[in-house]
C-alpha cells in the first residue's frame, strides 16, 4: 500500500496504490493524519486493487472527521472489486463517488465549507440550516401582468417573446411555437430552471412539454403573456428537514422563512424569491386548462378565478400526488404581515393573485411552479442551486410540471433564498 | 478440487492469502466474482483470528480448507483462538449516515453477504466456521 499526493484545481488528491487491507490500513492511518478536518480531498482509487473492511473503516473514520470539521471528501475511479466492497458496506451512498478524478476535484472545488458560517434554526416545522452564499441584490423582473391571465384578457399584442437564458429561474404563462396562431391558443403554465424549460400546453392533453436547449447558441424564445424571473442571484442556501412523521407544507416553509427573515435580515422587504429542490410527500398541483384569451372571456364577465368560473378554467388536485418524487420549484412569496412599502406595489400586483385552491392563505400570497422527477440522485451538498438542480434534470426521470399549491407537503428541501429588494419591469431585451 | 493452508499468529501471514486464493481460483476455474468473494472472506476471517484470537505470536492460529464441488464453494476455517461465534454478532446498520455509523463488525457482515450458508461450531479448543457459496458463472 502506497499513497502519493498531488493537487488538482486547488483540491488535494491522495492516490491510493495497492491493497487497502489490514496491512494497508496502517499506512493509510499514518498518512491520513496530514488531512485537516476542514480540507477537501479526493481519494483517487484508480490503482487501488483491493479494499477490506479495515480499509472501509479508514474511509468512514476520515469521512466522519471531515463532516465534523466542515471539510469534504470524494472517491474517484473506483475499480469493480472495491466498488462492490463499498456497496456491501453501505458506503457508496454516503461518500460521493465519481468515475473520473477531474469530476471529483471539480465537485469538491464547488463545495463550500459548512463550518462556522452556518446558522442552525430549529422551528416547529423542522430544522433549517442557513448558509450564506452571497451579497446578492435580488429582484423579481416581471413581463406582462397576471391580471391579463385571471381576467382572461390576453390578446396577441400582449404576448411577448422572452429569450431563454442558460441560468434562469422563472415562472409564468407561456408557449413555444413559431406562429402566433399556433401558440396563442396553447398558452399554459411554464417554468424555467436549471437550463430546462417546461410548459403545460392547454391543448387538452394534460401533457407537459419538456425541453433542454443543448447549446447556448440555440436561441429559444418563450412566447409569454406573463412571466416573473428571479434575477440578481441568491443570498442564502437553506437545508430544511421536517420531522419524519410530519412533513411540512410549502406554505409553512415560506411562513418560517418570512418569520425568520424579520428577525435575521435587515434587508428583508416582505418578499422572498425561492429556488427549491424538494423531496415530495404529497403534491397538490393546479393547472390552467385553457389559454386565457380575450375572445374566450367568461360570459358572466367575472375573472376566471371567480368561484363561478374556476372549475371551467382550472384543474386542481383534490388528493395529493407525486409522493416520493423530487420537485424543482421556482417561486416567490409576499408576506402580508410585513411592511411591504419598500417594494413597488403595482409590480407586486402583477405577480401575485389569490388562487382559490390555496386553502386558508390569509397571511401570505405565494406563487410557485414545479417540475417533478423520479429517481433523482441524492443532493451533492454544494450550496449551489444550479449545480443541484442540473443533476436532477440530467439524471432524474421527468414526471410532470404543475402550478404548485401551497398545501403541498415535503420531507426536506434545499432552498436558495433571495431577499427581494425590488420588483420591477423586466427590461432584458424582450423580442416582439 | 481442494486446497489447504495453515497460518501462524503473525500479521505477515496475511500476505500468504493472495497467492493462496489466486492459485486455488485458477485451479478450480473460479470466476473473478468468486475469487473476489473468497479473498474478502479469508482476509476478514484470518485477520480477525490473528488480531483478536489471543493466540501467542508465532503459534498456530488457523487452518483454511477450500473445496469446490457441484458448483459450490466451501470454506472451512478452523482456528485455535478464544471461543468466538461470529454469527452471533448483530449486523451493522449499513443504512445509517456516516456520523452515526459504528466502526466495526463489517468484516463478518461481508462474509454473510457473500455466502448463502454459515455454520459455527465450537469443537474442543477450536472454533470451526463453515461458509458455503454457490458459484457464479
Amino acid at each position: 500500500m502506497k499513497i502519493e499526493w498531488s493537487q488538482i484545481r486547488g483540491v488535494r488528491v491522495a492516490h491510493l496504490i495497492g491493497r487497502l487491507d489490514g496491512f494497508g490500513s496502517k499506512v493509510v492511518t499514518e498518512s491520513f493524519v496530514q488531512i485537516g478536518a476542514s480540507d477537501r480531498v479526493v481519494l483517487d482509487c484508480r490503482e487501488l486493487s483491493y479494499l477490506s473492511s479495515a480499509g472501509v473503516r479508514d474511509l468512514l473514520t476520515l469521512q466522519k472527521r471531515l463532516a465534523a470539521g466542515g471539510g469534504a471528501m470524494a472517491l474517484s475511479d473506483v475499480q469493480p472489486f472495491c466498488a462492490s466492497v463499498l456497496e456491501m458496506s453501505g458506503l457508496s451512498g454516503m461518500i460521493p463517488i465519481f468515475a473520473e478524478l477531474d469530476a471529483a476535484a471539480e465537485e469538491l472545488r464547488l463545495h463550500e465549507g459548512t463550518g462556522a458560517s452556518a446558522e442552525v434554526r430549529t422551528t416547529v416545522i423542522g430544522k433549517a440550516v442557513f448558509h450564506p452564499i452571497g451579497n446578492a441584490c435580488g429582484t423579481i423582473d416581471i413581463l406582462g401582468d397576471i391580471a391579463n391571465v385571471i381576467e382572461c384578457a390576453i390578446t396577441k399584442d400582449l404576448v411577448i417573446g422572452k429569450p431563454f437564458f442558460e441560468t434562469e429561474y422563472s415562472l409564468g404563462l407561456g408557449a413555444l411555437g413559431g406562429e402566433l396562431e399556433d401558440y396563442l391558443p396553447l398558452l399554459g403554465e411554464a417554468i424555467m430552471v436549471a437550463g430546462a424549460m417546461v410548459w403545460l400546453p392547454t391543448d387538452g392533453n394534460d401533457t407537459p412539454d419538456y425541453m433542454i436547449p443543448r447549446k447556448a447558441s440555440t436561441r429559444v424564445v418563450l412566447q409569454t403573456g406573463f412571466n416573473a424571473s428571479l434575477r440578481g442571484g441568491f443570498n442564502e442556501f437553506v437545508e430544511f428537514t421536517s420531522p419524519p412523521d410530519r412533513p411540512a407544507s410549502i406554505r409553512e416553509i415560506y411562513r418560517m422563512l418570512f418569520d425568520l427573515s424579520k428577525e435575521r435580515r435587515p434587508d428583508y422587504r416582505g418578499v422572498l424569491g425561492l429556488a427549491m429542490r424538494a423531496e415530495i410527500h404529497g403534491a397538490y398541483g393546479a393547472g390552467l386548462m385553457r389559454s386565457p384569451l380575450l375572445e374566450r372571456r367568461p360570459a358572466n364577465g367575472k375573472m376566471i378565478t371567480d368561484p363561478s368560473n374556476y372549475a371551467d378554467w382550472f384543474e386542481s388536485d383534490q388528493a395529493p400526488r407525486h409522493a416520493g418524487t423530487t420537485a424543482l420549484i421556482c417561486g416567490a412569496g409576499e408576506d402580508l404581515t410585513a411592511d411591504l412599502s419598500g417594494v413597488d406595489q403595482e409590480c407586486l400586483r402583477r405577480m401575485f393573485y389569490v388562487n382559490l385552491a390555496n386553502q386558508g392563505a390569509a397571511h401570505e400570497v405565494l406563487h410557485n411552479h414545479a417540475v417533478f422527477f423520479r429517481n433523482a440522485p441524492a443532493p451533492r451538498g454544494t450550496h449551489d442551486m444550479d449545480v443541484e438542480m442540473r443533476q436532477v434534470v440530467e439524471l432524474g426521470e421527468f414526471v410532470d410540471m404543475r402550478h404548485l399549491l401551497d398545501q403541498t407537503t415535503v420531507y426536506s428541501a434545499l432552498i436558495a433564498v433571495s431577499y427581494i429588494q425590488e420588483v420591477r419591469e423586466d427590461s432584458s431585451s424582450p423580442t416582439g | 478440487m481442494k486446497a489447504v493452508a495453515e497460518f501462524v499468529s503473525d500479521r505477515v501471514e496475511l500476505t500468504k492469502l493472495e497467492p493462496f486464493t489466486a492459485d486455488f481460483a485458477s485451479a478450480a476455474a473460479l470466476s473473478d466474482k468468486d475469487l473476489f468473494a473468497l479473498q474478502i472472506i479469508l482476509e476478514e476471517l484470518v485477520t480477525n483470528v490473528i488480531d483478536y484470537g489471543q493466540i501467542p505470536a508465532g503459534q498456530p492460529a488457523a487452518k483454511v480448507e477450500l473445496s469446490v464441488e457441484d458448483e459450490v464453494l466451501k470454506i472451512l476455517l478452523t482456528d485455535y483462538g478464544r471461543e468466538f461465534n461470529p454469527l452471533l454478532r448483530d449486523d451493522p446498520d449499513t443504512t445509517l449516515p456516516a456520523d452515526q455509523r459504528q466502526i466495526g463488525g463489517l468484516g463478518i457482515h461481508f462474509c454473510k453477504k457473500l455466502t448463502e450458508e454459515q455454520t459455527y461450531e465450537r469443537r474442543g479448543n477450536s472454533n470451526v466456521l463453515l461458509l458455503v457459496r454457490r458459484l457464479h458463472p
